[in-house]
């Protein structure tokens, strides 16, 4: 059941992924260039987007306000 | 460079939250994982999309549609794009940097994002329910004229 919740809750990133995955086989001319772009992205967003979270969170506990 | 300085920034304020409080520091730590889960979804499919979208428009097809030398023309283009499109904040800067290094003009990128953030044409109805029909019309007409003057002062600003 909880696997199901993960896999409902990814379904539009399972669908993306396919669709990049057949985007791939249709032009593998282009193949590369989106493989590489998406290492890239990926590879940029997991290295800034952590401490960003973790800081958010950070604000939260201590700033007061929110109702 | 600025990454480092955002682990830094991380340690240092971690620690500092450590000594003040360990309950509440544990607990950021928790919001903030769980947080960044929560955007994983979307996130992952906006990437996989971008990847995409960078592969199919190469370089000279997205300089000819927004770059520098498109003018008024690529603002409008761009304008249009982001009033339409709704695309949350954090992937729309990484992807107008993409943008920016494939190409696109600055004027016509920072119309796109600023009219992104601003105008809202899918989410119009919703406004509508929460600010009565004439405000929110009134605000995303106003937001979408302002997403032009403040993508003229970002190229002034970005040109210094």
């Amino acid at each position: 059941m909880k696997f199901l919740n993960i896999l409902n809750r990814y379904r539009a990133a399972i669908v993306a992924l396919l669709g990049l995955i057949a985007f791939m086989f249709a032009f593998p001319d282009l193949a590369p260039k989106a493989g590489t772009s998406l290492a890239d992205q990926v590879k940029t967003m997991l290295l800034v987007i952590p401490p960003i979270f973790l800081l958010l969170g950070l604000l939260d506990v201590w700033v007061p306000g929110k109702p | 460079m600025d990454t480092l300085i955002l682990y830094i920034a991380v340690v240092i304020l971690f620690g500092i939250s450590l000594v003040k409080d360990r309950g509440k520091t544990k607990k950021a730590f928790l919001k903030g994982i769980k947080a960044l889960e929560g955007i994983m979804p979307q996130f992952i499919t906006v990437l996989i999309l971008i990847a995409i979208m960078l592969a199919v428009f190469n370089a000279e097809t997205i300089s000819r549609f927004l770059g520098a030398s498109t003018g008024w023309i690529g603002v409008a283009i761009a304008a249009g794009i982001g009033a339409i499109t709704l695309i949350p904040g954090f992937v729309a800067f990484p992807l107008a940097g993409e943008l920016l290094r494939n190409g696109a003009g600055v004027m016509q990128i920072a119309t796109f994002v600023s009219s992104l953030m601003m105008v809202g044409l899918i989410t119009l109805p919703m406004e509508i329910s929460y600010f009565g029909k004439r405000t929110a019309i009134a605000r995303n007409l106003f937001a979408f004229l302002f997403s032009i003057v403040a993508a003229t002062f970002v190229t002034w600003a970005v040109g210094l």
